[in-house]
């Protein structure tokens, strides 16, 4: 038993990466059977939850329409977002090249399973590791298309257009691997802010994307006061080459923008457009070969 | 008793654990935490009544370190720790708990999976350098320790009917 005591008191002691490998090399005892039937048991909660409804068939019409709507807006913003920068960067011939370049990627499909939000962290394994060619920092994305994923996106595929960020690989093992959800408070993720005002789209100012302490949201730090920003505006990746991830991928939307009286920046909180909960076919976003 | 059926039903318990009882199927949201129930902590619980004290903590010892694996933080020996401290008190007094009375079943799950959870999640924090929000962490151990209570007399009931497969030695005290 004392032996015991000291084995556990030893592997506290591990540094956190070395514990990330061990836990990312145990992931495939248990991940096998979810990557079955987890879709499935995901599926028919879905279906469950929707065939309780009354008039299923108009709820199952509007509920698309709706996914439809928000998904067209996020695209909507997307383009926004890139024209604005394809404006500037006309511009400057000599910086197109480079803007191409950065384009072709390419999506290795995985699964998300075990989302959770707990001990100050909001993490997730994947069904995909470094023999599906995942890399550490690379992008976690979902899709939205009406009729799935699976319909309008092919291994390969470049287009990107209104894919939801998830999350960023963390770490990898050779069968699975560990994402950091963009809600975790250790996040810190370059976004630029996208505004619709009078029917018009327009590239807002940019900021820092961490996760809330609670692992639900996003916080938004660096946005000036002289900015304007509303509820409900869109939140994308930044185009900045510093910033790791790609750009233009959808974040979220401003749920909440308050500003102190004598505060510099506004403290403006973001409602994730992927909830981990909803994300179980998704896509990593790899440079292409 | 036959431990690779306690090997099988530990992996079972595990794998339902993280296939039913992710968000987004049978997880409820609450307070803005995912409540799940400790299946593998009822386990525990159950052989804890059934085993001699030194059985129990090893057995426990193998069940935290499994819990730790499964989960995506904090630092691995904190559940092996726990799970095999707590569980061997509990082997200690066993004889004291009437382990067939499902509100005693309740609420030995509840306290355990309460004092587990909640020490867990505060370690965690802490050894991620996070903020470490006692009464944060004691509202999600509330949250998950009343979900394990509620499925624990169904789970007991389960793994009573397998007591024969399992050839437990000991019989729990007022069975």
């Amino acid at each position: 038993m004392a032996g015991l005591l000291l084995v556990a008191a030893g592997l506290l002691f591990l540094p956190p990466v070395a514990t990330e490998k061990v836990r990312l090399l145990a992931g495939p005892v248990f991940a096998p059977l979810q990557d079955v039937t987890g879709g499935w048991a995901l599926d028919l909660a879905q279906e469950i939850r929707q065939g309780s409804r009354p008039g299923p068939d108009l709820q199952r019409e509007v509920a698309r329409l709706v996914a439809e709507a928000a998904s067209l807006q996020d695209a909507l913003a997307q383009s926004a977002a890139r024209l604005d920068e394809y404006e500037r960067r006309l511009r400057d011939l000599a910086q197109v090249r480079d803007g191409l370049a950065s384009l072709p990627c390419r999506l290795i499909p995985a699964r998300l399973i075990a989302p959770e939000v707990a001990g100050g962290r909001a993490g997730a394994r994947l069904v995909g590791g470094a023999e599906s060619g995942v890399q550490k920092g690379q992008a976690v994305v979902r899709r939205y298309v009406t009729g799935g994923a699976e319909a309008g996106v092919s291994r390969g595929d470049p287009v990107l257009t209104s894919a939801g960020l998830v999350g960023i690989v963390d770490e990898v093992g050779p069968l699975t691997s560990a994402v950091r959800l963009l809600t975790d408070p250790r996040s810190g993720l370059m976004i630029q802010i996208v505004t619709r005002r009078e029917e018009k789209w327009l590239a807002g100012p940019t900021g820092v994307a961490r996760g809330s302490e609670d692992g639900t949201a996003l916080r938004v730090e660096g946005v000036p006061r002289t900015a304007d920003v509303r509820v409900g505006d869109f939140v994308v990746t930044s185009p900045s080459p510093e910033s790791p991830v790609p750009a233009y991928l959808i974040v979220g939307r401003i749920a909440g923008c308050r500003l102190k009286p004598a505060g510099l920046f506004f403290e403006i909180t973001v409602e994730p457009r992927v909830a981990p909960a909803e994300a179980g076919e998704v896509f990593v976003v790899a440079p292409a070969p | 008793m036959r431990w690779f059926l306690v090997v099988i039903l530990a992996y079972a318990a595990i794998v339902a654990e993280m296939l039913l009882f992710r968000p987004g199927v049978l997880a409820v949201q609450m307070a803005g935490h995912w409540a799940r129930p400790d299946l593998l902590l009822v386990l525990g619980v159950f052989l804890a009544l059934h085993l001699e004290s030194h059985e129990t903590f090893v057995v426990a010892w193998c069940f935290g370190l499994a819990f730790d694996l499964a989960a995506v933080a904090g630092r691995l020996g904190v559940g092996a720790l726990l799970f095999a401290l707590v569980l061997y008190l509990v082997g200690l007094f066993r004889k004291s708990v009437v382990g067939a009375r499902v509100l005693a079943q309740f609420l030995l799950c509840f306290g355990v999976c309460l004092a587990i959870h909640w020490a867990w999640y505060v370690a965690a924090r802490y050894l991620e350098a996070a903020p470490i929000k006692v009464w944060r962490s004691a509202e999600e151990a509330l949250l998950d320790a009343l979900y394990t209570a509620f499925l624990a007399p169904y789970l007991f009931w389960l793994f009573r009917s397998l007591r024969g497969a399992l050839r437990l030695a000991t019989a729990a005290p007022a069975d």
